[in-house]
């Protein structure tokens, strides 16, 4: 099968490393196309024999089976770029500290959000809202939702 | 009401828990903040209701992106909905404090008892 392959601007290759983990760590509905089952990638090209001080290598693509499948990733990457924004630019005035250590829940397409003491009591309160799409959890005050501190295999 | 756990075969604090057709051991882990994690091979046993996504920040500092599930399952006697992860970066099932907030969690190691009570 032939593969994609779609250029990564030059000033995100230093976000490359983080954006890789967060792909590794999708669920696999939306790491791995629906339609050929395979996975959304980053590819670095070739070594630099001279970096000059910068990064290793001259060209980085993303790499998948299709257009859908590369664009389904950088759309969920995108959307949860947001929701960190949307949090960090407007919801953590209103929320901290108040509701310091609940849940929210971001809906991913809209905005729109909604506190609650777990994600179920957040998701609850999005969906009688009437909200259908995706949502994405927060802990109120944490720049994410869970620590997980023991380590694991 | 008490839920009664026990010592696994690596010596950590476990506890059965009744989740959907069947019982699975679910380790005792207060530094994970969440109700479960299940890895993803118990997931296709259960009937999970997908809710949305969530990040994780780990002890060697990696952050990762999970599905967040509800499930029901018996605790302390009741049919309770809870918070569930499904995760391929466990490999085995972790209860943890969000499970807890109302409870009082013995950990005995001298007696080798468990034991969970409801506040």
């Amino acid at each position: 099968m032939t593969r994609v392959r779609r250029p990564i601007d030059s000033s995100d290759f230093t976000a490359i490393p983080r954006t890789r983990q967060i792909i590794e760590t999708l669920p696999d509905m939306l790491r791995i196309c629906p339609k050929h089952g395979e996975e959304v990638t980053i590819r670095e090209g070739k070594l630099l024999s001279k970096q000059g001080g910068g990064v290793p290598f001259a060209d980085a693509n993303w790499e998948g089976c299709c257009d859908a499948a590369i664009d389904r990733v950088m759309e969920i990457l995108g959307l949860i770029d947001r929701a960190k924004q949307t949090y960090r630019d407007e919801l953590a005035n209103k929320l901290e500290p108040e509701h310091l250590g609940k849940m929210v829940a971001i809906e991913l397409d809209t905005g729109d959000y909604f506190v609650g003491s777990d994600e179920i009591d957040a998701a609850d309160k999005a969906r009688a809202a009437g909200h259908e799409g995706s949502l994405y959890f927060l802990r109120v005050g944490s720049p994410y939702a869970h620590r997980l501190m023991t380590p694991r295999q | 009401m008490q839920i009664d756990g026990y010592f696994n075969a690596q010596d950590e604090p476990v506890i059965k828990l009744d989740i959907g057709s069947g019982s699975i051991e679910v380790l005792l882990d207060t530094g994970f903040g969440g109700g479960l994690i299940i890895p993803n091979h118990f997931a296709n046993q259960l009937d999970l209701k997908f809710e949305g996504l969530e990040e994780f920040y780990s002890v060697t500092e990696e952050r990762i992106v999970a599905k967040a599930y509800s499930i029901e399952i018996d605790w302390f006697d009741k049919l309770v909905r809870v918070p569930v992860v499904v995760s391929t970066k466990v490999n085995e099932a972790l209860l943890g404090g969000q499970m807890l907030k109302d409870c009082c969690l013995t950990i005995d190691y001298g007696r080798r008892t468990v034991t969970i009570v409801a506040s």
